[in-house]
């Protein structure tokens, strides 16, 4: 009986470089978002067509949301904030096809869009108000919290890794060791709550990225 | 589970590479196509309100037209009415005047008229009783008072010989004609004769003639003198007096 493995397997090796399933998932991911986006921007007009209209309906509640929160124009983050959702929304769902790893139950992954969460910050940070001005954020309201603002900005961007990382593993987890004791009907209802909670992951991980950045720019006003 | 810097490194690259595709094909033309949208619905907005404002000037123009043209057409309508007063006063009193010419016109003819059939009617009257008259005379007249008459009128014939006697005529022979309504004696025309011719140095020649018409009475004719004493004669001299009074 073959074992399922739920962790990343290193498929290949090219020199040192070792790309795993993970990997290559996230690349078909890719493709499969590009696309998406290609057959459905190739026809855009000024009368938009059904779908067309769902597509811009999505945008413009990004814009707004982004809006709200940032005081900035919205179409600086949009593609940013817009690339991250799409990616990490794709990746969770793509652990509902059959045999394929959910590429955001690594925590490599999760890490690596942490990271460009935590690096995002900063450079839309110091980008709109210059080194010296986003630098002042951390002495506020006093210089006794700095070292609280230093931790807080190590722990809140594993939060945001492991928290993905987390729900992730644990849908997947779930669905495969129901599939072990009850067979293949009874999964079903959890993968509909996998949808749902890859969808809210994804969601959540924009907007935390975005109130980290709106936290980093705030300060100035 | 381990740490594998390898594939958090690929992450990272296929994030900046999805990054990088998705602004081409994905932001760029769905942010193009929004904006030139708005673009299009501010522009179209702009247009209807231009267009509505616009409207209104027109509006508001056309309103103060049709004011002056309701304020002209006011005037023209009062001057008009004015005039057709004028003229209507005119008219009238053109009319009064022609009424009253013609009145009077009519008045005049009626006058003329009523005059006219007086007149006849007086003639008409006058005729019918002298007619009436000399009928009922020549009914009652008889020879007796023919006789009575020339009688009175032999009594007064000096008149008539001395306006003969004043007529120095150069002829020998003085015609005289004498009519009577009956047949005058011999012996009395004898004497008539004879007392003019012992007044004038003339010879007399006296023409009798008997006509009925006169009733009764005689008429003697000299020179252009006439002298009637007949009753018809002087029936007419009566009815003549009569018509002339009026």
């Amino acid at each position: 009986m073959k074992v399922f493995n739920l962790f990343p397997e290193t498929i290949f090796s090219i020199g040192p470089v070792q790309i795993t399933d993970t990997v290559t998932t996230t690349w078909f991911v890719m493709a499969a978002i590009i696309t998406i986006c290609y057959l459905s921007t190739r026809k855009l007009s000024i009368k938009p067509s059904f779908f067309q209209e769902i597509l811009e309906a999505i945008f413009e509640a990004m814009e707004k949301t982004i809006k709200d929160i940032l005081p900035l124009d919205p179409w600086l983050v949009v593609p940013l904030l817009g690339t991250l959702w799409i990616l990490i929304g794709f990746s969770n769902l793509a652990g509902l096809i059959p045999g394929v790893k959910t590429p955001t139950a690594d925590l490599n992954t999760t890490f690596a869009f942490a990271f460009i969460s935590f690096s995002m910050t900063h450079v839309i940070g110091i980008t709109t108000q210059g080194l010296k001005g986003y630098l002042k954020h951390y002495k506020e309201p006093t210089w006794i919290l700095l070292p609280f603002h230093l931790i807080a900005e190590v722990t809140r961007t594993v939060a945001l890794a492991v928290r993905l990382f987390g729900n992730m593993l644990s849908g997947d987890m779930i669905a495969i060791i129901l599939l072990g004791i009850v067979g293949l009907l009874v999964p079903i209802p959890f993968s509909l709550l996998h949808i749902i909670i890859g969808l809210i992951q994804a969601y959540i991980f924009g907007v935390l990225t975005l109130v980290f950045i709106a936290g980093g720019i705030r300060t100035k006003s | 589970m381990k740490f594998n810097i390898w594939t958090l490194l690929f992450q990272i690259i296929n994030f900046v590479i999805l990054l990088y595709i998705l602004r081409r094909i994905l932001y760029k033309p769905i942010r193009e196509i929004i904006e030139k949208r708005r673009g299009l619905i501010a522009k179209t907005v702009e247009d209807a309100e231009k267009t509505k404002k616009e409207a209104l000037e027109l509006k508001e123009k056309n309103k103060k037209e049709l004011n002056k043209v309701k304020e002209l057409q006011s005037q023209m309508l009062e001057q008009t009415r004015e005039e057709a007063l004028k003229d209507r006063n005119k008219l009238l009193g053109e009319a009064e005047k022609d009424a009253v010419k013609i009145i009077e016109k009519e008045k005049a003819l009626f006058d003329a008229e009523k005059r006219r059939v007086e007149a006849e009617l007086k003639n008409k009257t006058i005729e019918i009783a002298s007619v009436f008259v000399s009928n009922l005379l020549g009914d009652i007249s008889d020879e007796e008072l023919h006789k009575a008459i020339l009688r009175k009128f032999m009594k007064e014939n000096g008149k008539i010989i001395s306006d003969i006697s004043k007529i120095k005529e150069t002829v020998e022979t003085l015609n005289i004609d004498i009519v009577t309504a009956y047949p005058l004696p011999m012996d009395d025309i004898k004497l008539f004769q004879e007392t003019i011719e012992s007044h004038i140095a003339k010879k007399v020649n006296i023409n009798t003639t008997v006509d009925k018409a006169l009733i009764a009475g005689v008429r003697v004719k000299a020179y252009d003198m006439i002298y009637d004493s007949s009753l018809a004669g002087q029936l007419n001299a009566l009815a003549s007096g009569l018509k002339e009074t009026t």
